[in-house]
């Protein structure tokens, strides 16, 4: 039998981020010599994946498509059939040259020179929802400020209409539910397709196309300047995007718009909370806001992790992946490797912005699209907090989301001080 | 001329500014090999990143009692950039007995010795090395020349005195050093003779009307700069010879070279913004240090390179720079290979000319 290293913690179970991230399990992982082998009991005695905990390991992994596949499996860490795949694939299952040929379709959209026209939506949003739960006297951070706002930029850019963004924020919670053991109805929003076959195993995966497919005839017949329409009449070498191609677009990035930058503004409070002085100093010093941003997306890191499959034999940090082997980069762990970052443990609004952090990924073509939009939206809302000389305090420990993917907070009750 | 490697071993090693040092190189058997003024020496060097040895060209920049010497300038780090790699195993590593393996004379540029025309050598910076060799050789023939020379300031001004006290010995020696910010301590006439940069005026000053041989090294927008003054003074091409320290780019005459922008009208002196260049679009702009870098640039002109990571860990934004230099704002994973930039990091050095 082979000698792989273990890690007391298991990896693969969501029960193991009920607290947030697992700090001495990475802790553990990044001393470990080598790569760490995570069983997976439920697949086989001999299924499994490899953890990758050190941030410089993760950079080889995350810049080397060709060897770190995001296309043979799927990015996350269960394995899927192939023609599951296929039926849900968007650039973040493809490698080059397919990704950069989708990729390229929405990088203009992305741009500073375009994005920097939300700030002022951002900032009328914040206020709006701040104000309201300042005369509540507080309540839930998560459900009133933290999943609204995002949601609302990331459906104007798509151009969702503002009466759907419920909709679209209960369809995403369902998607991320679904990276969870619990179990969901498989019929939910009128699906019949069997789940295996639908993206996050989730019912709610094919709402959103059905939605995505009404609104993208709807811009087709009448197009508008937004991402929807673009991506429906856009040519890409002479054709349009496939029915297929252009649902999978819209879920990525209704989900990767929503869910992450959310997560983010949840755990933003969250640290104003833990660490009221490091936010006093920004108040102070908004010359602070960005490094501000950059540390609370390090310590949060959203995204706990993205998987890659070993397209070859080969050797990672001493150890001998095999080809076909699962390869897992924990951003989370990176994000605390000490021999990157000095105090790695500690949050620091000061921190340098380099060394860069992996919360946007390790780097590489697939770095997050909307890192730019993420960073202006928690920026502009970080801004109207201070700006309104509001301090918070959280009335109960945070309930973290169901799952090992993203790091969630379900729900994060808080007053405001002043 | 030697193509084997030799081993030398370090017999001096002279501080000549804050950042430039010299070494005296004496081979360990044998004598000297025979240099023309201008030329390098290959080093191969053991101190590259990954314990592979790196190779290294430095000019020499005289013959010291039997030995070559090299005057090294430490390129230093900059925000998240290492320092050079040579240049800090030179400084930090090597000593007086140390030993090193180096290879030649080498090199195109080189003093014309059969030339009757007095000779101009025009440095920037470190570009001095080769210069200096060349006015030792011209001082030890008694030929005419005038040595001009431009660099920041008296810190850092290397074999200033080395100049001056051949000047007093040589009365066909005119020499003229241009500080662009001199310090406190520096005084004109005794240190430095004009300030700010070298200008045509300052040229026609120092040389009256005359058929010259004219050599010059140094960084790519000193180069730059000198070859548009000496075109435009009506001066020949092949009077100019020229040796870039850094990526080297032909020097070519603004006005008549079909490929490359008109020029355009600018404020001289220090505070003038570079000029960026995009070839394929067709758009000359003033850059604009308020913008974070090259690719977000581009991206206000209504341009649209291609990009992913905007943080120099994928290539998607590499970019051909066809004129000028750039220079990045921290070290990238892999800076490309084929001498394209990386545009999401990287800022202009000068005027520059970008294949967008």
């Amino acid at each position: 039998m082979l000698d792989k290293p273990q890690i007391d913690a298991d990896l693969s179970d969501p029960g193991t981020f009920d607290h947030g991230i697992p700090q001495a399990a990475f802790a553990q992982l990044r001393a470990t010599k080598g790569l760490a082998w995570n069983p997976l009991k439920d697949e086989g005695p001999e299924a499994g994946f490899w953890s990758v905990g050190r941030f410089d390991d993760i950079v080889k992994v995350s810049r080397d498509t060709e060897t770190f596949s995001s296309a043979v499996g799927h990015i996350q860490i269960y394995n899927i059939d192939d023609d599951a795949l296929s039926a849900r694939a968007s650039m973040i299952d493809m490698d080059p040259p397919e990704h950069t040929r989708l990729r390229r379709l929405v990088n203009p959209g992305f741009i500073p020179k375009n994005i920097r026209d939300y700030a002022p939506v951002v900032k009328a949003r914040a206020g709006a929802l701040l104000g309201k739960m300042q005369a509540e006297g507080g309540g839930d951070w998560v459900a009133g400020v933290a999943k609204p706002i995002p949601i609302g930029i990331i459906c104007d850019m798509l151009g969702v209409p503002t009466e759907d963004h419920n909709l679209m924020i209960e369809m995403t919670d369902y998607l991320v539910a679904g990276t969870s053991a619990a179990p969901l109805d498989p019929t939910a929003y009128g699906n019949t397709t069997p789940l295996r076959l639908l993206p996050f195993n989730s019912p709610a995966a094919h709402g959103l196309r059905e939605y995505a497919r009404r609104l993208g005839a709807i811009r087709r017949a009448d197009p508008r300047d937004d991402l929807v329409s673009k991506l429906v009449t856009l040519e890409v070498d002479g054709e349009r995007l496939t029915d297929e191609e252009y649902t999978n677009f819209f879920r990525l990035l209704i989900f990767a718009g929503n869910e992450t930058t959310r997560t983010a503004m949840s755990h933003l409070a969250l640290l104003m909370a833990q660490h009221p002085d490091q936010f006093e100093r920004v108040r102070k010093d908004r010359s602070l806001l960005t490094t501000a941003v950059e540390e609370i997306v390090r310590y949060s890191t959203p995204i706990l992790y993205f998987r890659r499959t070993a397209t070859r034999d080969v050797d990672l940090s001493g150890t001998m992946v095999r080809r076909g082997d699962r390869v897992v980069m924990w951003y989370a762990s990176g994000n605390f490797d000490e021999t990157r970052f000095d105090n790695a443990q500690s949050f620091d609004v000061a921190r340098p912005a380099l060394p860069f952090h992996a919360g946007f990924g390790g780097g590489g073509v697939h770095t997050c699209l909307g890192a730019g939009l993420a960073r202006l939206e928690l920026a502009v809302l970080l801004e109207e907090i201070l700006d309104r000389g509001l301090t918070i305090k959280i009335l109960d420990k945070p309930e973290f989301v169901n799952t090992n993917f993203v790091n969630g907070i379900e729900k994060l009750d808080i007053t405001f001080g002043q | 001329m030697s193509e084997k490697f030799m081993t030398y071993r370090i017999t001096a090693k002279t501080v000549e500014s804050s950042m430039i040092t010299s070494f005296l190189l004496t081979p360990k058997t044998g004598p000297a090999p025979d240099f023309h003024p201008g030329e390098y020496l290959i080093f191969e060097l053991p101190c590259g990143l990954d314990g592979t040895p790196i190779r290294r060209e430095y000019s020499i920049s005289g013959l010291v009692d039997g030995a070559l010497r090299v005057t090294i300038k430490r390129e230093p780090a900059a925000a998240g950039h290492a320092p050079g790699l040579g240049s800090a195993y030179f400084h930090d590593d090597l000593g007086v007995g140390a030993t090193l393996r180096a290879a030649g004379p080498f090199g195109q540029f080189q003093l014309d010795r059969a030339s009757p025309r007095h000779v101009v050598l025009l440095s920037g910076g470190v570009g001095l090395t080769p210069m200096v060799a060349m006015a030792h050789d011209l001082a030890a023939k008694g030929k005419p020349f005038t040595f001009i020379h431009a660099c920041e300031d008296g810190a850092v001004h290397a074999m200033g005195d080395e100049m001056r006290a051949l000047v007093k010995t040589h009365k066909a020696m005119t020499t003229h050093f241009c500080y662009r910010l001199p310090r406190h301590e520096d005084k004109p006439g005794r240190d430095y003779d004009s300030t700010g940069f070298l200008t045509a005026g300052t040229l026609q000053n120092l040389l009256p009307l005359a058929d010259y041989d004219f050599y010059l090294c140094g960084p790519g927008p000193f180069m730059q700069a000198l070859y548009d003054i000496l075109q435009g003074l009506g001066v020949r091409d092949d009077r100019i010879r020229y040796e870039f320290f850094g990526p080297a780019t032909l020097l070519r005459p603004r006005t008549t070279a079909p490929n490359l922008p008109p020029p355009t009208l600018r404020a001289e002196g220090e505070n003038a913004a570079p000029m960026v260049h995009f070839t394929k679009s067709g758009l000359s702009v003033e850059w604009d240090p308020a913008v974070a870098n090259l690719l977000e640039f581009a991206e206000e002109q209504g341009l649209m390179p291609d990009y992913s990571c905007r943080a120099g860990t994928c290539e998607s934004c590499k970019t051909r720079v066809t004129a000028g230099e750039t220079e990045y704002l921290f070290q990238p994973f892999e800076i490309p290979s084929d001498g394209s930039v990386l545009i999401c990091c990287s800022v202009p050095k000068g005027d520059v000319t970008l294949d967008l």
